[in-house]
């Protein structure tokens, strides 16, 4: 299956697919063709009998809180011959990976205008839509950092829920996979094929996500563990190693440097926390998607914003702000300048300007270098001129036999005509023959097609490995900026400006990036193209110097 | 601004946040799990001209083609140690910062010393990791070369075996023009892989996607490395 396949939806409508717009372990998402707000999975391996009649339990089953909150399954994709191959689900637009809001390298790029405010919310969204999905009974099982996508503003989309385990109509389709470092204790080493999830077991998924989203993307149970030998994070759960746990020491673990202190979240959430990791969680009782929202919310309403650092906020009744001292002590900026309509003036535009103008210009594209070995003549150019020379006496030689037939032997008048003819036919054939592909008209041709293919290519080579796209985005950024200087005193203007700045930063850096990749993609092919092209002028100019 | 660990008996840390460790920022940075892969790259004289020149050009698509994954972007660290004489070109860096560096051919063949200078890094990096509570996938080593060890390689198979079998890496020997392919089959476990040509490009091209593969999936359980993967490329 791939773009331009035929496939058949559910309900019998015929259609396409479009071009590819994801990639995951076990199928491809892609653009259904004149299906504007519908995407379609098709799974690399052929879909189980229960595989297909989990899709069409799911696409009954659907309801508008799932579908405010998830991609959930419109319906099964055929192939025209009616064996099911995928399915097909609402468009998710303007969202990313959620390790790209919780790592702050990535943050700082992808969510420019994220704040310890947006992280909170973001928290809090992602345990509604567990909720949402719980509530209607069923679980999400295979909790995993690329199956969340936030929005810039802090909206949450749950992605690939076929993988859910779900209940509907009392019958269960269970989930038999799970991402180890999001997995319970309980659920660790062992194979998750028709194992029964709760929501328990999602509450430890659910509670190790938020860690990473309020702790700058650290994992819980990744901490500086104190033994001697290899403490991998599947370890460290089955074992209970919380490393910012209270009770860490006694497990032999320290929090990784560079960290803040658990109690940073408040105590409430500290506590949910502790509750989530604990080894009596195992039985039951880690914190409910719902308690985290009801304690996020809370906790959102009350946090305070540093007076140092305008992306600082922080939970209330610290004594200090945990942000700046760890900026402080890394030199790494957790948060991209933050521009929020009160703080626009405060946006430091000189330093990010300078953060684009740092990014390497590609240069003009490399010129593709004549070929080191100089060409030899080709052997239908090196016997042409020797053809030529040879073709007249040659053909004659031949010609003499039935020529002396005709005047040699005794024969009727006639039959020496016709040796005669004969003769003559057999010479023109012959240097017919001989004159083949010698004619200097055929290397003119040859070469000229060489000629164009060369300057279609040289074209092609100018436009992807050129630096024609960087300057253009380059060119737009400019006019960005200077729109942005006349926006002063107009704090929304240049607000929307400055998300057009970022865009468009990041889209530069995206066509630097294509540029590099194009110039070693295409240069074997240019190089080939080149010395055909040489070796034809060469042909070429040699045979017409020797008519 | 450098604060030392305030570290008291039995085990109690305060301040955690202050307690510097070799590496603390870049980890703060990013602390996603890493993948390290490390080339040791033969750059003797018989390398000089197109064999030098068409591994520069694999390594810089190398490079972009890792860079177009967002989550390799973070996950894989490359560096480089370049043989003949042994040299450390790069220390691991993730995909954005590595710099493809410029390679010069010249000297003989010192196989030995750079495989255990190149595993010396592998064995620190991973001390760094496990500092700063960064979790890791087994590294994987990658030994280029057209020729033969001019020094003496038996301590350097050891240690590769040695290495081996505890999984503390897994290494990879892959042999160029007149490479010698029996002294590459005593120093790795795996079965060695002769180049077809001067193919780099498909080489790291294999290299960038398989590194890809391996950080979408969890450090403990990596995706099998088909061996038909291997033999194909
Ligand atoms: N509804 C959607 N709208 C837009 N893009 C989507 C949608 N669903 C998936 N994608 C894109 O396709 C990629 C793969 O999707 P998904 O994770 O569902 O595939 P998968 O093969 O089931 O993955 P996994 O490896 O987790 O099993 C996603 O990372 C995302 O970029």
């Amino acid at each position: 299956m791939s773009v331009g396949a035929e496939i058949l939806e559910q309900d019998g409508r015929r259609g396409r697919l479009g071009p590819k717009i994801g990639q995951g372990g076990e199928g491809a998402v892609y653009e259904l063709e004149g299906r504007p707000g519908l995407v379609g999975k098709i799974f690399h391996q052929p879909l189980t009998r229960t595989r297909a009649d989990k899709i069409r339990a799911m696409a009954r089953a659907r309801s508008p809180a799932l579908d405010r909150l998830t991609a959930w399954p419109t319906g099964l994709l055929m192939a025209p011959t009616g064996e099911p191959i995928g399915l097909a689900m609402p468009r998710i637009e303007g969202h990313r990976d959620i390790h790209q809001l919780y790592s702050p390298r990535s943050r700082r790029m992808v969510f420019p205008e994220a704040d310890w405010r947006t992280l909170v919310r973001v928290a809090a969204n992602v345990a509604r839509a567990f909720a949402t999905v719980q509530a209607e009974g069923h679980v999400i099982a295979d909790v995993n950092h690329s199956s969340i996508l936030v929005s810039a503003d802090a909206r949450v989309k749950l992605i690939d829920c076929d993988s859910f385990q779900v209940t509907i109509d009392g019958v269960c389709y269970p989930c038999d996979v799970g991402v180890p470092v999001f997995t319970p204790p309980e659920l660790q080493d062992q194979p998750l094929t028709g194992v029964m999830r709760t929501p328990n077991h999602d509450a430890f998924g659910l509670a190790v996500m938020i860690f990473l989203v309020l702790f700058m993307g650290r994992h819980p149970y990744a901490g500086r563990y104190l033994g001697d030998d290899e403490m991998p994070i599947e370890r460290a759960i089955v074992e209970h190693r919380f490393a910012y746990g209270a009770r860490r020491a006694a497990f032999a673990m320290e929090q990784p440097p560079a960290t803040p202190p658990l109690e940073i979240v408040s105590p409430e959430i500290a506590e949910l926390f502790e509750r989530a990791f604990e080894p009596e969680a195992m039985l039951g009782g880690r914190p409910t998607a719902a308690e985290w929202v009801a304690a996020l919310a809370t906790l959102e309403a009350t946090l305070v914003q540093c007076p140092v650092g305008i992306a600082h906020w922080h939970a209330p009744g610290l004594h200090e702000c945990p942000w700046c001292p760890l900026e402080a002590a890394t030199g790494v900026p957790l948060f991209a300048p933050v521009v929020s309509e009160a703080t626009a003036s405060l946006f430091d535009f000189g330093s990010f300007w300078q953060q684009i103008d740092a990014l390497e210009h590609p240069g003009p594209a490399p010129e593709i270098p004549a070929p080191a070995t100089k060409p030899k003549l080709s052997s239908v150019a090196r016997r042409a001129p020797w053809r030529r020379a040879w073709q007249g006496p040659a053909a004659l030689l031949v010609a003499v036999v039935p020529a002396g037939m005709a005047f040699g032997v005794e024969l009727p008048l006639i039959a020496r005509g016709l040796f005669l003819l004969a003769a003559a036919f057999i010479f023109f054939l012959v240097r017919w023959a001989l004159r083949g592909s010698l004619d200097v008209t055929t290397f003119m041709v040859r070469e000229h097609e060489a000629r164009k293919l060369w300057q279609t290519t040289l074209a092609e080579w100018e436009a992807e490995a050129g630096p024609r796209r960087f300057d253009d985005k380059r060119a737009e950024l400019d006019k960005l900026r200077a729109w942005w200087t006349e926006a002063a005193g107009q704090p929304q203007q240049r607000l929307r400006i400055e998300s057009a700045i970022r865009r468009a930063f990041e889209e530069l850096q995206q066509i630097a990036n294509q540029i590099q990749v194009a110039r070693s993609a295409l240069r074997q092919n240019a190089e080939e193209v080149q010395e055909v092209l040489q070796q034809m002028q060469f042909d070429l100019k040699t045979v017409s110097k020797k008519r | 601004m450098k604060c030392a660990g305030v570290e008291t008996a039995g085990g109690i840390t305060h301040n955690s946040f202050m307690d510097q460790a070799f590496g603390a920022s870049e980890f703060a940075d990013n602390p996603e799990p890493r993948c390290p892969c490390l080339l040791l790259l033969d750059t003797s004289a018989s390398m000089d001209g197109p064999a030098i020149a068409e591994l520069a050009k694999g390594l810089a698509a190398f490079k972009h083609e890792l860079a177009l994954d967002a989550l390799a972007m973070k996950r894989v660290e490359v560096a480089i140690v370049s043989f003949g004489p042994v040299k450390v070109v790069a220390d691991f860096h993730t995909p954005d910062r590595f710099q493809p560096p410029p390679l010069a051919a010249a000297g003989d063949t010192p196989m030995g010393a750079a495989i255990l200078a190149g595993l010396e890094m592998v064995r620190q990096r991973k001390e760094a990791y496990r500092a700063n509570g960064i979790s890791y996938y087994r590294p994987w080593v990658f030994l280029i070369t057209d020729g033969t060890p001019t020094d003496a390689w038996d301590r350097a198979a050891e240690a590769v075996k040695a290495g081996e079998d505890v999984k503390s890496f897994s290494f990879f020997a892959v042999g160029v023009a007149e490479a010698d392919m029996g002294v590459l089959g005593k120093i790795a476990v795996r079965p060695p892989l002769k180049l077809d040509g001067l193919r780099f490009g498909d080489l790291f091209a294999w290299l960038s996607s398989s590194l890809s593969n391996l950080s979408r999936s969890s450090p403990s359980r990596p995706p099998p490395l088909a061996p038909t993967d291997w033999n194909y490329i």
